[in-house]
């Protein structure tokens, strides 16, 4: 293998593979990137064997080939150097020159024999979505998605084909057994796909998904039972769907709200951030009082001491008070867009409800906590 | 002014109190033909034979020694004298083991007079309500307390009017859970004593040690934030079994992993509590102690959750042993009901709950072997020991 490739092209293809390669491994070679040259490009491929990064990027190849060397060393290489262009050329047992300037290294690779080949995607159906779009449905639900690892059939995003009325609808679905985050929206190119069942995205391959959306423009996303790809311009990324089945989200939906309080959503994430102060450390529990017209916050911690600040609000049912993990209420308002949002209640021991007229399609549920 | 209480050489005194006719000679109290030294009178000690020793090994040291079974039904009865005393002190008693507990004696000055009349009275009314001696140390911090309580046994009273002085005479090997290994490593560097550990610096400890590193530093430097918690500080809850052989039978250990977890849930609703995070413990053959420890998607009072928890600690846990102890415990607890509340499954738990409250209510009638799950083994005639660690910063992370 010998080339010429720009290095801010080379080095923007790295940045983007050190999230995706493993760091703690039992298999070493995960922690390097894959280079190949082959006709006009270099493609820089990393992968945890779940998710997968793809970067293809121009390249003056005067030798084809391919090379795996450790991705962080040669992102930190790359990002250094003085030229404008880079050199590259694999060398004997595996080793990689690399030159820019007057700047030579030899890097120890290994074989690209060893590197896990990646499945044969071709030919699913594909999603055509606008950057931003997918970008605010993933911010509306990936904050709830479950951190525990053994809770595989939570620890992702859930996807599904949603049939109403006025159209098909991509739906959105996350939870970590307390909370619930749930957006639907139009796409196009959603008739042709068959997704009824759902499929669960794994966290990390929607964070990446995220950071793809966020850099806006048009992007491609393909979905089939077993993978998800994401096309946009020379990246492709590939996510190995999470197995195990999610849980029946609808029944923890209440249907039939029946005290509803309207609050600025802005004020109240201010109120909440003010009180979690005192919170007890890990649960962030904070008291809410719906009163007529005014929802006090309090929080008391017995090493502490306690805290209460009210704000106006829109209400007008009976006295209600429910503990809550402030912390839940803090996501759900950074990633709201609303002026207003409204809480529905049904009573104290279910949960509430949570909407906004600007969030089209977006729901949240969030569980009660008993301080 | 805090004070630490220990009995002397607790189970061994109460057996003589009981046979008097065992005074001065060697006592040693400990079960099963396998099991460990639960405690050996002053007389054994001059052979050698230390508590948590292996029975066989006291045997060897001291064979003209008094061999006696642990009798927990009579020590929890002196105890409870015992407690009774100190409690006609402060009503800051915080019991942290059937023969230790901690005293907050802060504004009692006024009914007991200065630190050393008040440890000499505590010393004394502990005497006349149980006929046994105990070691008392008073410090400003808890931690200094115990030190100082251990400095003068058997029925010692160890005074620390200032932290400082005090402070520079403590070796690293008196201070609460600064194992033998630790010991050693921090030799090599040098530090024998406490407070040498302010020269090794806050970072390098907690590099060394992690979160028990910079508790260690703190203590270095006389900080101790922990007070004298009543029944409200308890932090851990845990049940273990010394084998009469040694096992790597997993099916055994997890059928009495079972029973232990029962243990621990009964006791838990007993005090209106639950747990957070679960905590396997295994000793190997060896000696050697692992701890692991996992957090529960929720708080948990009940067997059903912790079992399978605690069970895929033990079948993680890689080294196929043998293993001569094993425990089991939940820690981080809180008010039964506090904390949040699950979105899923909340029919399915009321009805565990159900389950649970008509178990507590046969053993209550009928004493705890009455109703077991299938599978579970509560007892191998083997040494079954309660603990109660209120205050277990520090240990299982080593």
């Amino acid at each position: 293998m010998e080339l010429t490739v720009k290095k801010d092209d080379l080095a923007k293809g790295l940045a983007k593979s050190q999230s995706v390669v493993e760091r703690r491994t039992s298999m070493p070679i995960l922690s390097n990137v894959l280079l190949e040259a082959e006709g006009e490009n270099i493609t820089v491929t990393a992968t945890d064997l779940e998710t997968s990064f793809l970067g293809s990027y121009p390249a003056r190849v005067s030798k084809p080939g391919r090379l795996t060397v450790p991705a962080r060393k040669l992102y930190e290489i790359v990002k250094e150097l003085p030229s404008e262009e880079v050199y590259l050329k694999e060398k004997e047992n595996s080793f990689l020159h690399i030159s820019g300037g007057r700047a030579n290294y030899d890097l120890v690779g290994l074989s690209a024999e060893d590197f896990p080949e990646l499945p044969q995607v071709d030919g699913m159906p594909e999603l055509l979505f606008d950057g931003d779009l997918l970008a605010e449905m993933i911010e509306k639900t990936i904050f709830s998605i479950s951190q525990e690892e053994t809770r595989f059939n939570l620890a992702g995003l859930y996807v599904q084909k949603r049939k109403k009325d006025e159209g098909p609808r991509l739906r959105f679905v996350s939870t970590d057994g307390h909370r619930l985050s749930l957006i639907d929206r139009e796409v196009s190119g959603l008739d042709d796909f068959n997704l009824e069942e759902g499929v669960i995205i794994p966290r990390k391959g929607v964070a990446e998904m995220r950071k793809l959306a966020e850099e806006g423009g048009e992007l491609a996303l393909g979905l089939s039972q077993n993978f998800a790809v994401v096309k946009k311009d020379e990246v492709l990324l590939m996510l190995r769907m999470q197995e195990g089945s999610f849980p029946d989200y609808e029944v923890v939906v209440p249907k039939h709200i029946k005290k509803q309080a309207v609050v600025n959503r802005q004020a109240f994430a201010d109120v909440l951030r003010r009180m979690a102060i005192m919170a007890t450390d890990r649960f962030q529990g904070v008291r809410l009082d719906f009163k007529s017209g005014l929802l006090e916050v309090v929080s008391q911690n017995p090493d502490l001491g306690e805290a209460r600040e009210a704000l106006e609000m829109d209400y007008d049912g009976d006295t209600l008070s429910v503990g809550f993990n402030a912390r839940y209420f803090l996501d759900l308002c950074s990633a709201m867009r609303s002026e207003e949002i409204s809480l529905g209640f049904v009573d104290e021991q279910n949960p509430c409800v949570i909407t906004g007229e600007a969030d089209t399609g977006f729901l949240s549920v969030i569980m009660p906590m008993r301080l | 002014m805090l004070a630490h209480v220990d009995m002397d050489a607790f189970y061994a005194s109460v057996e003589v109190m009981d046979r008097p006719e065992l005074k001065d000679r060697p006592v040693i109290v400990g079960g099963g033909k396998r099991g460990v030294v639960s405690a050996a009178s002053y007389a054994a000690r001059e052979f050698g034979v230390r508590s948590a020793m292996p029975i066989f090994q006291a045997r060897r040291l001291c064979p003209q020694g008094v061999f006696l079974p642990v009798r927990m039904e009579r020590y929890k009865e002196v105890s409870r004298l015992v407690m009774a005393a100190l409690a006609g002190f402060t009503p800051l008693v915080e019991q942290v083991s059937v023969d230790e507990a901690y005293l907050d004696l802060t504004g009692t000055q006024g009914l007991w007079g200065p630190p050393r009349q008040t440890g000499l009275a505590i010393k004394k009314s502990v005497l006349a309500q149980t006929g046994l001696t105990c070691s008392v140390g008073l410090a400003p911090l808890r931690f200094l307390c115990k030190i100082a309580s251990e400095r003068d046994k058997p029925d010692g009273l160890t005074v620390v009017e200032e932290v400082e002085p005090f402070l520079v005479t403590i070796a690293l090997r008196e201070v609460p859970g600064v194992g033998a290994k630790a010991q050693e490593r921090l030799k090599a560097m040098g530090v024998t004593y406490l407070t040498q550990l302010r020269l090794l610096g806050r970072q390098r400890l907690e590099d060394l040690m992690g979160a028990w590193g910079l508790r260690l530093w703190d203590l270095a430097h006389g900080i101790d934030p922990q007070g004298v918690g009543g029944e409200r500080g308890v932090k851990s809850l845990s049940h273990e079994i010394t084998l009469e052989e040694d096992t790597a039978d997993r099916e055994l250990l997890a059928s009495l992993l079972l029973g232990l977890c029962q243990k621990v849930c009964r006791r838990l609703r007993r005090h209106g509590l639950w747990g957070r995070v679960a905590v396997l413990k295994l000793r190997h053959a060896d000696f050697k102690l692992v701890t692991r420890r996992t957090s529960l998607r929720r708080p948990t009072d009940r067997a059903g959750e912790l079992y399978p928890v605690a069970r895929a600690l033990l079948d993680a846990y890689a080294l196929p042993g043998p293993f001569r102890l094993i425990g089991v415990g939940l820690a981080e607890l809180s008010p039964l009901g506090s904390g949040q509340d699950i979105l899923f499954g909340r029919e399915a738990n009321g009805r565990s709950q159900a389950l649970s409250r008509a178990e507590d209510a046969i053993c209550s009638r009928f004493g705890e072997k009455a109703i077991s799950r299938a599978g579970a083994l509560e007892t191998l005639g083997a040494l079954d020991h309660k603990r109660q660690d209120r205050h277990n910063q520090g240990e299982g992370e080593k």
